[in-house]
């Protein structure tokens, strides 16, 4: 693989995955085509090929995008300096649930692969991947919240974050599906992230 | 929906056949594989027929998952459990890797999935969520040490069958194994109750 123009490559195929986020957020994975995605973005199909290999390819891109891009996910890296960590893991997590349309298509991403995979094994890999990672990222903000004292600390961050994380995906289905508010959603994680992340 | 012994389409309405026919292809490869022409070849039809009772694409999808969720029967706990026990049951006692009960779960979780791109189905999550919330509010207040009252039991509620949907969601996508999945839920089911 020879290494693109650094300056217009990640910018160009940046543009390409979040046209595929706002396609899958409209219609779903189903019907989602490089040419759909080129068109979208206002370039070519050769160039969505050229990026990705293949509408497998595009699809398997789009979930780590969206996995790098999530709110609960770039907000953690580490809590501003005075803060405490409880307050930026609420933080976090609280804010996947926005009605930006951003964020919206984010979520809808996750949620059509993660259905997608009862169905195709293939997807498996990549699905575990990025759980996998978002549930450690979780988990880290967890430890540093029972560091500085804001989280009790006996707390199993591991576990807790597993519970958590996967409460976010149920919550968001519904939220999506505009079966619950994005307010609803957050009320309804409350007491999830009281009783399994007690302040300390 | 079963064919009848003869295996005679003549003997089953040509609905119901259509209806099992878009059931069975949700069942194999999820709601984006339903192809109309599929379904009406396997129910031996003609495509304008299905077109006839169901409309269109959607339409079909719709009645399918209506009839597989109304038909899913909930998960119910032995007389003499306990109310922690009838919690997790209520919550994740449908998962369980015997097929049909994988399948009721798939059905769902489709539901679910696809609710994203028709508010008719949107309403049907809504209305099918809210009566496993409300279970789960009275299986809430049998439980001894839990202390939640009225709107706060129904925030509980709602945040239970959220996590527990979304970990079957990772089950049902091969992240999850049926046994750990129980157990996690009966840990967020004990964290929430101690409270």
């Amino acid at each position: 693989m020879s290494a693109p123009a650094p300056d217009r490559q990640p910018e160009g195929r940046r543009a390409l995955l979040d046209a595929t986020a706002a396609l899958v957020a409209e219609q779903g994975v189903r019907g989602l085509s490089p040419r759909a995605v080129a068109r979208r973005a206002g370039t070519t199909a050769a160039l969505v090929y050229y990026h990705f290999g293949s509408p497998a390819g595009l699809v398997s891109a789009a979930l780590h995008h969206a996995n790098e891009q999530a709110p609960s996910v770039t907000r953690l890296p580490g809590p501003p300096a005075g803060r405490h960590g409880r307050d930026a893991l609420v933080d976090a997590l609280e804010a996947e649930f926005d009605d930006d349309p951003r964020v919206r298509s984010l979520n809808a991403i996750w949620n059509e692969v993660g259905a997608l995979a009862a169905f195709e094994p293939a997807l498996r890999d990549d699905l575990r991947a990025v759980t996998d990672a978002w549930k450690a990222t979780v988990a880290a903000a967890i430890r540093r919240g029972v560091a500085d004292g804001s989280v009790a600390p006996d707390v199993d961050a591991d576990e807790a974050a597993e519970l958590l994380t996967g409460a976010v995906d149920g919550l968001s289905q519904r939220w999506l599906a505009g079966a619950l508010t994005a307010d609803e959603a957050r009320v309804a994680l409350r007491p999830l992230l009281d009783a399994l992340v007690p302040a300390g | 929906m079963t064919a009848s012994p003869a295996g005679a389409p003549g003997d089953v309405l040509p609905q119901a056949r259509i209806l099992a026919a878009a059931t069975g292809q949700i069942r194999r490869g999820g709601v984006r594989e339903v192809r109309v022409q599929a379904v009406a070849a396997e129910a031996g039809v003609s495509t304008p027929l299905v077109y006839h009772y169901f409309g269109n694409r959607a339409g079909l999808v719709r009645a399918a998952l209506t009839a597989a969720v109304a038909d899913a029967p909930d998960p119910a706990a032995s007389a003499n459990a306990s109310p922690r026990e009838r919690l997790v049951a209520l919550l994740a006692g449908g998962v369980d890797d015997a097929p049909e009960r994988r399948e009721a779960a798939a059905m769902r979780n489709e539901l679910a999935a696809s609710a994203l791109f028709d508010p008719e189905l949107g309403a049907l999550l809504a209305t099918d969520t809210a009566r496993r919330e409300a279970s789960v509010v009275a299986a809430l207040r049998d439980h001894a040490t839990a202390s939640h009252e009225g709107d706060e039991a129904a925030v509980v509620a709602r945040g239970l069958v959220g996590l527990a949907d979304g970990l079957v969601e990772r089950w049902l996508g091969g992240l999850l194994a049926a046994d750990r999945l129980r157990a996690l839920v009966g840990r967020a089911v004990d964290a929430v109750v101690a409270r």
